[in-house]
């Protein structure tokens, strides 16, 4: 027997009607959602269950009895535990989830200048390192889910935006794959950590899955948000160099000692000017970023849509980016609601202006006692050493490269994706999906000099003439999906099935187009360089849960891939999990500060495949450029080469083992969970040194080696205070991995020092691979110091045993830290009282070090004078007064551990504008507000570890406006 | 279709590489690039060999750096390169962990396996120029297996019955190697183009410079008394009688139009525009102290201290451009005599119109001068088949080419072979044949012959007997359980 | 509950503190403890050149601990015992803790140190250990020893004075006397009982060491003091060659009469196959093995005779080990050199001791004469007058000359491009005078028609007629 119920739901903050709230008849598929005004009406079984669950709101379940209306007040969720989480292929209740998931949206959402969607996740989430590369417009970000898995191959996570897996590689003319999406747009991030979660993803899933899901249309009358943000960006600090006067007088001091080759000649180069060339390159930047969306349902189709423009300007002058961008999602229901259309359109334009950041160094390096205009020059009136002769492998002036570059890429990007489905009507339980969709960009860009630039030259028999440039560049990257599977869910008594299986198929095709010549024409050299790669998976999942407390997911995913040969081409990747809900369990039930706990463990195996080179098992030959030929008789022929390949490479698989646990404690007030886990990965695609002789190169890419990674994460929620008036929301994260290289050659030999990495110098690494040690260790010398802890210029540990000198042997090198935090912390906290907000976020990192390559190639006092021109010095060259380079003294590799400060939010909420027409919130955010470290370069956060000239990442202060209405 | 074949335009299969007579001809011109060039863009990029530096990865660069870093004729000016080790070849102190030599190594075997994917693709072709294709390919294999011979003594061993794969190859002794490749050049000799057929490949008087050097130096491969001059003597004849002839101008064989220079029986190509690359030609002219370039290169009193102040070879970048002639400090630019004989100006003083940072010098491996003072080393050395008087004939001709008397004529006392190597030295120093000619007259090592900084003292001391072969690199060894280590290394015996 | 929430963000605080946790530095010890370098065994130690080869001693010392694992260098020193190693000489340097010397080395370092060979010497070891420039060196204790030295050079020493050659110049007129044993000399030379002194010299100088007659404690009695205030040797014997033995640590002086020692060539590269007595050229002696002289030679054979005989000695072209390319083997049967460089005077040398031939590059230049005073002014290559080749500048002629007529000499067989006119001279014979005015200032016979035995100087300048 049907009846009818209907009603009104409201939310309990403050009475308001609450739009879009599903309401569900429990055990069945039948529903509605609630109108603008918060009201319902449904006809239902009498003595069923109602559910009533809306985003950020905990659900609720109220059994109907003899009512035929039911208003409903939905409480503000701080039970994080029962939302709706989206997962490969599918959307989980959190509180049935198996493996590693952890998700963040809006309301956690870092504040400031933000143009890429990672930079929202900055220091969020346990387990997720987001490195911004530096501080430029738009400049990329590497993300690290557990410290990533491969040696060679990408570290990557795969990056789902609405159910499209993106591309990762970067198209030329933009620094950032995720910069032409608009964080604006984004709902949710939803981070797939283990392997019973991402092992649906197979192929990719390594190092973890980022879904990103972008805001959908909410049924009822339009409504409209603004917002719009002013903000200013500052440098945080200058690299501490002498001034002019300082200069001077060190300089004098060293001709009188001789040091450096100072003589007469040099002390006549020297200017009278006081430059300080940092203060010449940078600026005070203005940026702004606007956003118009409109959201609601025209003709019962709801849609949102919106429009994002942002300018930002960099703080190193002639740099900035603008972008447009365009979102548009309808979601309309057909055939009685069996038919769900999610079509998704996001478009953007982006034009980036990358200048010329090699003026950062010039500018701590170019002599403080030169003007930066010199009206004799011939350099388009720029100060210019070799307008006193030097020619040759001078110091550019700053001020020209900045002016005189223009460097300018345009991407336009459009993702598109149609995800459909389809209920069936005679077995209801049995969903077929479909996901169609198409990333296109496409990207042009130029960077050119004119040849009245001096930085750019040439110098053939003491004759020097200048170049200039004109590069040019375009590509394409194109990747078109197709998800076809199917979802059977049913519930028998306490058992819940939820199968699903299908198959996808994704290509990828790549295609880069770059010229480069002199500003004149000459010296041409094209090159063009498309590539593309198939994958294709067939996959499975099943989820079970008896009694709503004992819960298992298990996978599985066969992918092929283009890559490899036939023979090694498909991977098979399951994964087991099992959940226990303890809290459910009677022996708990009167435990009762104990409100949630569940624990999960798992197992599963996942793949990679995503190295650059995309035929790796092909035997193939590669022609030369036409600046790379070679001559017979006066002819010039372009030379053919076979490549190096390895016809057996296959998979790069990884098993994870985790072990979770989700608490929530004083009625959810606390809630939390933890995690350990274990990745072994092994058949490393690496690219890798092999015996002389064996392939058409001394490296190849092959299945070599193995790396183990572990960790702990934990993340914690809190509400300490809620009331009426005063709600305090605390997070804390906290991550701790540690990452070792376990196999390195078919055959490991304490000869065999490892593999280089991190270059500095000529044939000079810093860094290195080696069993036993995590990726990218710094190798190097070990200081002595004197008894005032000064470091003796030379003197280094005799580590090897072996009579003989120290340096010179690299058998005496070792490995000293390396790059990657051992532990990481964010805090945050957000305090709202009455209509004012303060919240703040902020990250420890502990055991990153930093090898400081700004001060090992230049504080010296050899540096100061050399190929007849003058250069800068770090002030602290005092701290070691060395004479000659000491590049390999681990002196140089330094704690960066730091605590930084990344967002301070204050912000003022007006309601009921206008007759509750509007709303609008204004805002006052510090961005980078400080910084605490013993490290003293600029910035102790480096991408890599290697601190050279990165673009520093300016201090941001930004006034903002939310309107909705 | 999973079954992608590439879509790059420069990209082909190894099935359609050789698709057409040109294709045979540029992977030919490949062979002889690997020398030179670092891979597949000019001047870097695409690179052959992966190093932590492809400037550095040029086969010259390398060869050069060993045969001529090692001795009195030159000296770096940057000690942080190569991980701080490259120094090591001034001190005689270099060791298996080095990196110089494990890219001269890689770059030895790169070139023998791209070349013997060449023969494989030109064997039993009846096409008359793949034929000869096929025969240079096998003398590019020999050549490159000869520098293995003179630096590392023995190597990995594979010819075209290996194919590339994931296999350990097998080690090959010094004196089965120098059979090796004695063997594979008398096979080839006749088949080999006549002399000067086409400039830049290898003809038959490069065959017979490769097996004179070969020979001339066979007591040094094979062991005392394993002498071979006679055979150098026949080689040699071939060699003087063909066409070529002293350039009138000694310098003419080291300048940007040194492709027309009639005494070059073989040299590696460049070209400032089309043929880029940071090879041992584009240091030794951009990085010679002295001329207003990166200063990386000096030379020693020792080399200075050979000429007689009149002497026409003697290009010198002394005190009135700041150098100053003994080094104190190795890595003092300023100390150090530069060497301007190579250069990148015509023989008429024509600066070419590249407007690159690159050179057009090609690098004279083989030239007759070359060959006149080995011959008259073969004949002081007893082979036969060649006379005294021949011999001081030519050294003269060597010694007055340039017009100016001033060095004046030997006689056939003064013939000695003392002489012959202080002569080598000023005909063919910063030529890449140093480390070589010391090593056979026994003045590399011990303290037969001292020069600044042999040793790791300014003075110079005697360095180990071990150090006139290079350890084979710890990396190799590391990856090829079947390579043992030269005697005197760690891990050797 | 609010404490225990806070609680977890108390947690944060060891973790920083952990991360500021600085490492251990390898720290350079403030004071440096200095080794000891073990005593030789030994307090007295003789060295001898047949030991040479051996091994003098092994010395070991103990480490020195810097405070970390460095690369030390150890330089092992010794010097003058009472020297306080102001000017040690370095014997080795090593890694290692000990290192061997060889008898030859310590020697070497003996005599470098300027001590006297065969004289024993006090001397001490110490070692110095160093880690780097910028680090002071750390200095071991010494041990000692009593050394004696062997000679390994023995450098000649010189007769001066114009009772041998003359009182300078160096080096023209020294006389070399060779030795091939420490302190012992020995050579032939020529002895003139002209009342004339002489003394002997350690160097090509007149400073700083010089022997004269008292140093001596035996001397032969062909020799007397020359009482003239330097106490020179004056030989009184009687004019001839001698074999003169000089010992410098005996003191003695001893001098046996000899032959003067020859040296001749003959043969059709120079005036023919004999006979003896005629045809020969007898070489100059120089010193013991080594002759000189400056002759014409043609394009023929010639070899070298040890007495003006064809038995019993006489030296080939296979006799020598280097021979100037000037000659070759000239293949009949003998073995005779051949001269095959330009005809013309040469000088030679021959060098027995270490057999070697060694001639002049250019010809001798030649002179002509040429002018009315002789067979007319000309046409040349046939009316000059050829002078022959004496010594280097010296020529003479014997040819009929015409009374009061002129003529001059010429540097060639030209008029071009060199002549030598009455002004060139600077000492003439009477029977010549300047013939002015006819505007090449020729040179006047103003004897009697007739022949006349000419001789020319052209260094000194000087016409004689004999
Ligand atoms: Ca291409
Ligand atoms: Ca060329």
């Amino acid at each position: 027997q049907e009846v009818r119920v209907s009603g009104r739901v409201t939310s309990s903050d403050d009475g308001s009607p609450l739009p879009g709230v599903n309401i569900a008849e429990k055990g069945t598929s039948n529903g509605t959602i609630s109108d603008t005004n918060g009201n319902y009406g449904l006809a239902v079984k009498s003595g069923s269950t109602l559910i009533f669950s809306f985003v950020g709101y905990a659900s609720q379940e109220v059994e109907i009895g003899g009512r035929t209306t039911i208003d409903i007040v939905l409480e503000t969720d701080i039970l994080a535990l029962s939302e709706i989480v989206v997962v490969g292929y599918g959307q989980q209740e959190k509180k049935d989830i198996t493996g590693a998931v952890t998700d963040i949206s809006t309301k956690d959402f870092n504040r400031g200048v933000i143009t890429s969607p990672q930079d929202l996740l900055v220091g969020k989430l346990a387990g997720v390192s987001v490195t911004t590369a530096s501080g430029a417009p738009g400049s990329n970000a590497t993300i690290r889910i557990r410290s990533g898995s491969s040696l060679n191959a990408s570290n990557d996570p795969l990056i789902v935006i609405d159910g499209f897996p993106v591309e990762r590689s970067v198209i030329s003319g933009i620094s950032n794959p995720l910069a032409s999406i608009n964080p604006n747009d984004i709902e949710t991030f939803t981070v797939l950590k283990d392997a019973s979660a991402t092992a649906i993803y197979g192929n990719r899933a390594s190092n973890g899955v980022i879904i990103i899901t972008t805001k959908r249309g909410k049924a009822g009358k339009p409504v409209f948000n603004f917002n719009t943000a002013l903000s200013f960006s500052t440098p945080i600090k200058y690299y501490d160099v002498l001034s002019g006067d300082e200069y001077r007088t060190l300089v004098n001091e060293l001709a009188v000692d001789g040091i450096s080759g100072i003589n007469q000649t040099a002390l006549d180069k020297l200017g009278t000017a006081n430059t300080d060339w940092q203060r010449e390159i940078y600026r005070t930047a203005v940026s702004s970023d606007n956003n118009l969306s409109a959201s609601g349902s025209i003709k019962n189709i709801p849609f949102r849509a919106s429009y994002g423009y942002t300018t930002q300007q960099g703080i190193l002058r002639n740099t900035d980016l603008q972008r447009h961008s365009l979102n548009l999602s309808v979601t309309p229901l057909f055939l009685d609601n069996h038919l769900k259309v999610n079509l998704n359109v996001k478009g953007s334009n982006v034009v980036n202006n990358f200048g010329e950041q090699g003026a950062i160094g010039s500018a701590v390096t170019f002599d403080p006692t030169q003007p930066v205009r010199d009206p004799d020059s011939a350099f388009d009136g720029y100060f210019s050493w070799a307008n006193l002769g030097a020619g040759q492998g001078g110091t550019s002036n700053p001020v020209a490269q900045l002016e005189q570059t223009d460097n300018v890429g345009t991407v336009n990007r459009i993702l598109t994706n149609a995800e459909i489905e389809y209920k069936f009507h005679m077995l209801p339980e049995l969903k077929l999906n479909v996901n169609a969709g198409l990333d296109y960009s496409e990207s042009d860009g130029y960077n050119r000099v004119p040849i009245t630039a001096e930085f750019l030259r040439v110098t053939n028999s003491g004759v020097t003439t200048t170049t200039g440039r004109d590069n040019t560049y375009s590509g394409v990257n194109r990747s078109a999906l197709l998800d076809v599977y199917l979802n059977y869910a049913k519930e028998i008594g306490i058992q819940k099935f939820d199968v699903t299986a299908g198959f996808g198929e994704q290509t990828f095709l790549r295609e880069r187009f770059s010229s480069s010549a002199f500003a004149d024409g000459t010296n041409l050299r094209e090159a063009s360089d498309p590539s593309e790669n198939y994958l294709r998976s067939f996959f499975g999942r099943l989820n079970y849960s008896l009694n709503d407390k004992y819960l298992i997911t298990a996978t599985i995913r066969n992918d092929l891939s283009s890559r490899f040969s036939k023979d090694n081409r498909s991977g098979l990747f399951p994964s087991i999990a099992v959940g226990w809900r303890i809290k459910d369990e009677a022996f708990l039930a009167n435990v009762n500060f104990l409100s949630d706990l569940k624990v999960r463990a798992s197992y599963g195996i996942t793949g990679q495949q995503d190295i650059a080179n995309d035929y790796p098992a092909l035997a193939l030959y590669t022609a030369s450029d036409s600046l790379a030929t070679y001559e017979f008789g006066g002819v010039n022929y372009v030379t053919l080469r076979p490549e190096e390949y390895d016809a057996n490479i296959k998979w790069e698989t990884t098993a994870t083992y985790n072990l979770g646990v989700d608490f929530g404690m004083f009625e959810n007030r606390l809630t939390g969970s933890v995690e350990l886990y274990r990745k072994n990965t092994d058949d490393l695609l690496s690219n890798i040194q092999v015996p002389a002789g064996s392939n058409f190169s001394n490296f190849l890419d092959t299945n070599i080696g193995s790396i183990e990674s572990k960790g702990v994460e934990v993340s914690l929620q809190g509400v300490p205070i809620s009331n009426g008036k005063l709600t305090w929301n605390a997070g804390l994260n906290f991550t701790y991995a540690t990452n070792e290289i376990t196999k390195l050659l078919l055959v490991d030999n304490p000869d065999f020092l490892g593999l280089e990495r991190g270059n500095v110098g000529v044939a000079q690494n810093i860094q290195n691979h080696q069993v036993g040690y995590a990726p990218f260790s710094f190798f190097t010398f070990q200081q002595v110091y004197d008894a005032a802890g000064k470091p003796i210029e030379g003197l280094f540990v005799n580590r090897s045993g072996d009579p003989t000198a120290v340096v010179g042997n690299n058998r005496n090198k070792y490995r000293y830290q390396k790059p990657v935090a051992d532990y990481l912390i964010g805090v945050n906290s957000r305090v709202s009282y009455v209509n004012w907000d303060f919240a703040f976020s902020g990250r420890l990192s502990l055991g990153n070090y930093v090898y400081n390559n700004n001060l090992s190639g230049r504080a010296f006092y050899n540096n100061i004078y050399g190929l007849d021109h003058f250069r800068n010095v770090p002030r602290s060259i005092y701290d070691t007064d060395f004479v000659n380079q000491q590049q390999l003294s681990d002196y140089y590799v330094q704690d960066a551990s730091f605590f930084k400060m990344d967002n301070m939010s204050l912000g003022y909420t007006l309601n009921d504008l206008f007759a509750s027409k509007l709303k609008a919130r204004f805002s006052l955010t510090v961005q980078n507000a400080f910084i605490v470290t013993k490290y003293d370069g600029i910035d102790p956060e480096v991408d890599g570890g290697i601190d050279n000239n990165i673009y520093p990442r300016p201090r941001v202060f930004l006034l903002g406006v939310n309107l909705d209405f | 279709d999973l079954d992608l074949q590439p879509i790059d335009p420069d990209v082909t299969t190894s099935r359609s590489a050789y698709n057409s007579p040109e294709a045979y001809k540029q992977g030919l011109a490949k062979l002889y690039a690997s020398f030179i060039l670092t891979g597949q863009q000019g001047p870097a990029g695409n690179s052959d060999i992966t190093t932590s530096d492809e400037g550095n990865s040029s086969f010259l660069r390398q060869m050069w750096n060993m045969e001529e870093l090692t001795t009195d004729e030159a000296v770096w000016s940057y000690p942080n390169d190569f991980g701080g080790t490259i120094f090591n070849l001034h001190y005689h102190s270099w060791l298996p962990t080095d990196g110089i030599g494990a890219f001269a190594y890689a770059r030895i075997m790169n070139s023998v396996v791209l070349a013997n994917e060449y023969i494989r693709a030109t064997a039993g072709s009846s096409d008359p120029d793949l034929q000869l294709y096929n025969t240079e390919a096998r003398f590019i294999r020999a050549l490159s297996y000869f520098y293995g011979l003179n630096l590392f003594g023995k190597m990995p061993f594979v010819t075209e019955a290996n194919l590339p794969g994931a296999f350990l190859p097998e080690e090959i002794i010094r004196t089965d190697l120098f059979e090796y490749i004695e063997s594979e050049l008398l096979a080839i000799q006749d088949e080999m183009g006549e002399p000067k057929f086409e400039y830049g490949r290898a003809d038959k008087a490069a065959c017979s410079m490769l097996l004179a050097k070969l020979y001339l130096n066979a007591e040094v491969y094979l062991g005392a008394g394993n002498e071979r001059y006679t055979q150098a003597i026949t080689e040699l004849n071939k060699v003087i009688t063909g066409p070529y002839s002293l350039a009138p101008n000694y310098l003419n064989n080291f300048l940007a139009d040194n492709n027309t220079s009639p005494e070059l029986i073989f040299s590696f190509n460049s070209d400032g525009r089309y043929s880029q690359s940071y090879s041992a030609v584009w240091t030794i002219i951009k990085g010679n102290a002295g001329n207003g370039g990166f200063s990386g290169l000096r030379t020693t009193s020792a080399l200075v201290g050979k000429f007689a102040p009149t002497d026409p070879r003697a290009h010198f970048l002394k005190e009135d451009v700041g150098q100053s002639l003994e080094i104190e400090a190795v890595n003092n630019t300023k100390q150090g005599y530069g060497v301007n004989k190579f250069r990148n100006v015509t023989s008429t003083g024509q600066i070419p119109d590249d407007g690159t940072d690159f050179i057009d010098t090609d690098y004279p491996l083989f030239r007759l001068g070359d060959a006149y003072l080995m011959y008259a080393e073969a004949v002081l050395r007893g082979g036969t088949g060649g006379d005294i008087n021949t011999a001081v004939g030519y050294i003269n001709q060597l010694r007055n080419r340039s017009g100016d008397p001033a060095i004046g004529n030997i006689t056939s006392g003064q013939l000695t072979l003392d002489f012959i190597l202080d002569e080598r030295a000023r005909e063919l120093y910063w030529e890449g044949h140093r480390r070589t000619d010391l090593i056979r007259f026994g003045q590399f090592t011990g303290d037969t012959y001292l020069w600044p900084w042999k040793g790791g003292v300014s003075e110079g001391i005697a360095s180990e007997p071990f150090r006139s072969l290079f350890p084979i690199p710890a990396d190799d060894r590391a990856l090829n359980p079947n390579l043992t280590q030269n005697a005197g290394y760690p891990g050797g015996n | 509950m609010k404490n225990k929430f806070l609680m977890f963000f108390m947690l944060l605080g060891p973790f920083w503190i952990s991360g500021c946790e600085d490492r251990e530095l390898a720290t350079l010890s403030e004071s440096v403890t200095a080794n000891t370098l073990s005593a030789l065994d030994g307090s007295n130690f003789v060295l001898t050149k047949d030991d040479e080869a051996e091994d003098f001693q092994t010395f070991t010392w103990t480490a020195v601990d810097f405070g970390f694992p460095a690369s030390v260098n150890y330089t092992l020193q010794v010097d003058r015992a009472s020297n306080s190693f102001e000017a040690p000489f370095d014997l080795a340097s090593t890694n290692e803790l000990s290192v061997t010397v060889k008898v030859s080395e310590m020697n070497e370092a003996l005599l470098a140190l300027g001590f006297t060979p065969q004289e024993a010497v006090s001397v001490a070891f110490r070692v110095v250990a160093s880690i780097g420039s910028d680090v002071p060196p750390i200095v071991s204790s010494a041990s000692n020893a009593e050394l004696t030295p062997y000679a390994t050079a023995f450098p000649p020493i010189y007769g001066m004075g114009a009772g041998l050659k003359g009182w300078g110049p160096w080096p023209d007129n020294a006389v070399e006397f060779q030795s091939e044993e420490f302190n012992k000399f020995q050579t032939i030379t020529l002895l003139t009982n002209n009342g004339e002194a002489f003394r002997f010299f350690a160097q090509l100088d007149w400073n700083p060491v010089s022997y004269n007659y008292p140093f001596f404690t035996t001397v032969s009695p062909l020799f007397e003091n020359a009482g003239d205030g330097d106490s020179n040797f004056k030989f009184v014997g009687a004019t001839g060659y001698y074999s003169i033995s000089v010992d410098l640590t005996a003191k003695t002086v001893t001098a046996e009469p000899t032959e003067e020692p020859a040296l001749y060539m003959m043969g059709a590269a120079i005036n023919g196959w004999g006979p003896w007595s005629d045809k020969e050229v007898k070489m100059t002696y120089i010193k013991p093995g080594v002759f000189e002289t400056t002759t014409n030679f043609q394009v023929e054979a010639f070899r070298f005779f040890a007495q003006a005989a064809w038995e019993p000695i006489s030296y080939n072209y296979p006799f020598f080990e280097s021979v100037d390319s000037k000659f070759e083997n000239a293949a009949d049967g003998d073995s005779n050199l051949k001269f095959v460089g330009e005809p013309g005077a040469y000088k030679i040398t021959v060098n027995l001791n270490e057999k070697t031939v060694v001639i002049g590059d250019q010809p001798v230049p030649k002179l002509f004469m040429m002018g009315g005073a002789l067979n007319g002014w000309g046409p040349w290559n046939d009316k000059e007058v050829e002078l022959t080749y004496v010594s280097p500048g010296v020529y003479t002629a014997t040819a009929t000359f015409i009374s009061g007529e002129i003529f001059r000499f010429f540097g060639q067989a030209d008029w071009n491009p060199t002549s030598y006119n009455y002004n060139y001279f600077t000492t003439v014979d009477p029977l010549f005078e300047l013939n002015p005015g006819d505007g090449d200032n020729n040179l006047k016979y103003v004897g009697a028609t007739g022949a006349v035995n000419i001789r020319v100087n052209l260094t000194t300048k000087v016409i004689t007629v004999e």
